[in-house]
């Protein structure tokens, strides 16, 4: 009880303060610095995941934009934006297909010393209780990480890796739209002092907040 | 009047939401009955009653401070290593340097055993991260008290995190600083990224057996037990959180960190740490080595075998901590 009273504390208090909030969005996004081939990856999988299916859908796509904020147990916070797709054609309301870019920049290494790390993420949700206030959720998810050591003394450690992982939940569709889920999940990869990268953990807490667009 | 009565739970969800409290109760309560502390320490094993560090019965073969401590002015110069070794083990694992150094005049080595460590399992069960720290502390004070000048801190695993801790928390803003500190493979992230969930999953487990050898049995705890697990962890989240705010060496100190590349045990990423977000630049230097082992300057007893590369990187290592104290 005390560790999830700490967790809901840090959330509540620390990350998502006014002060805190404006930094990721003025400071933030200046200090982006990425490797020219995960700026292709990231173009890449967003021209796949939102404006194919947006297309060829049209109508009949349910989108929903949001901000997800992930603990790893043990090491970071790693804030970025997400989004997701339903298909009236397949499993609406039910079934998702999601895509987000989640970085320690906009996170714990927002104003510290800590390790900046990108994650690209894409992953596939199944929610449960179609129509209820709060809904469990299953999600499979899979991506790239790459963690940024700034020196070459480093050079022969891993610092990026594939990303494979689960997690499960509870979502609350709020009064307001706004949905809020909260998930405990599990990195399949991660660093283990021999191989991987050391700062990849493998279990993470996460809140993810969604506004459906359409 | 109608009495009230609560409304039937209509989603099953919900009802068993409620439920839930009860059987992890029952699981808690199966789960606590079922660990605790090891049955079967043998006398064999350092966990046991009969075996101790030899550090506590002859501590002036082991520590300077108590062999010589009234220095003549040469000898008070003249450079002393405190040697301070890891978590579960004892004053053993620096004994190839003080081998390696012979009867040498140039330095002395002084080693000192971590509070808690070096006896019995249920001395170790009940010493804190503070008391295995406070044993280094007590030899350097002593040191400096005697009238030595010349000190280098020598850390493996996580006594680097020890002395990291001590560099953070301004131990050495009030003390004559040491002139070097030297780390062989700190521990700040640990390999094993499940220690953070200890203080969960802990109570249930009671403890961790480790596989040591049977050269290592009678000078490494074989029975890990979760308390000192959390205490390790808590010192390690401390180390963590406080580097990551920036941390500032005293200004006569530098600092030098020797890590393996690949080690089953300390994180070499905790290397990166270090490197990112201790300050000055200047006063840090760190090598990487082409090593699997942790604390790859201890060889003997090792279940690996030892190639020709690892005896290589002993007697580097060595030859180069030397060489730190005596240019200096």
């Amino acid at each position: 009880m005390i560790y999830i009273r700490k967790l809901i504390r840090n959330f509540l208090l620390v990350r998502y303060s006014k002060i805190y909030l404006a930094n990721y969005f003025v400071l933030g996004f200046f200090e982006f610095k990425m490797e020219r081939k995960l700026k292709y990856l990231a173009i890449c999988l967003f021209l796949v995941l939102s404006i194919y299916p947006m297309e060829s859908t049209s109508q009949q796509t349910h989108i929903e934009l949001g901000f997800r904020s992930q603990k790893s147990f043990g090491l970071y916070f790693e804030n970025g934006i997400v989004t997701q797709f339903s298909f009236e054609k397949f499993v609406p309301q039910r079934f998702y297909l999601g895509a987000g870019y989640i970085t320690s920049r906009i996170g714990s290494a927002l104003g510290t010393n800590a390790i900046k790390q990108d994650n690209f993420q894409i992953w596939l949700s199944y929610y449960l209780m179609k129509g209820k206030k709060f809904r469990p959720f299953i999600s499979v998810g899979s991506g790239f990480f790459s963690a940024d050591y700034e020196s070459d003394v480093f050079r022969q450690l891993d610092h990026q890796s594939a990303l494979i992982s689960t997690n499960a939940g509870l979502e609350w569709a709020s009064p307001f739209q706004l949905k809020i889920n909260l998930a405990l999940g599990y990195n399949f990869i991660s660093g283990n002092g021999e191989k991987g990268p050391g700062t990849l953990y493998p279990t993470f807490a996460q809140l993810n907040l969604f506004y459906p667009l359409k | 009047m109608k009495p009230y009565t609560y409304p039937a739970l209509k989603s099953p969800l919900l009802a068993s939401f409620l439920k839930f409290p009860l059987w992890l109760i029952f699981l808690v309560i199966f789960s606590l009955g079922s660990c605790g502390d090891p049955s079967n320490i043998g006398d064999d094993l350092l966990d046991g009653k009969l075996i101790i560090d030899p550090s506590i019965m002859t501590p002036e073969n082991y520590l300077i401070s108590v062999s010589n401590p009234n220095p003549s002015p040469k000898e008070a110069s003249r450079p002393v290593f405190i040697l301070c070794h890891g978590y579960s083990a004892t004053t053993f694992e620096w004994s190839e340097f003080v081998e390696w150094s012979g009867e040498t005049d140039s330095y002395y080595t002084s080693r000192v055993l971590l509070g808690g460590h070096g006896k019995s399992y249920e001395d170790f069960k009940s010493s804190s991260w503070e008391e295995w720290q406070q044993s280094i502390f007590d030899e350097y004070e002593a040191l400096i008290g005697a009238g030595y000048t010349n000190i280098h801190l020598v850390g493996s695993s996580a006594s680097g995190a020890l002395i990291l801790e001590a560099i953070s928390s301004g131990y050495f803003k009030g003390i004559n600083p040491p002139r070097n500190i030297i780390l062989i493979d700190p521990i700040v992230l640990p390999s094993d990224k499940l220690l953070p969930l200890i203080g969960v999953v802990g109570p249930l487990i009671g403890y961790m057996e480790s596989n040591n050898t049977e050269g290592e049995k009678s000078y490494w705890y074989t029975y890990r037990p979760q308390e000192t697990l959390q205490e390790l962890q808590e010192l390690l989240k401390k180390v963590r959180i406080a580097l990551q705010k920036g941390v500032i060496l005293p200004s006569q100190t530098k600092l030098f960190v020797f890590k393996s590349i690949q080690d089953p045990t300390a994180d070499p990423a905790s290397a990166v740490l270090i490197n990112k977000e201790l300050s000055p630049a200047n006063q840090l230097d760190i090598k990487m080595i082409n090593s699997a082992l942790h604390v790859f300057t201890r060889l003997q007893g090792r279940v690996e075998v030892v190639s020709a590369l690892d005896r290589n990187n002993q007697e580097q290592t060595f030859q180069k901590m030397v060489e730190i104290a005596l240019s200096q």
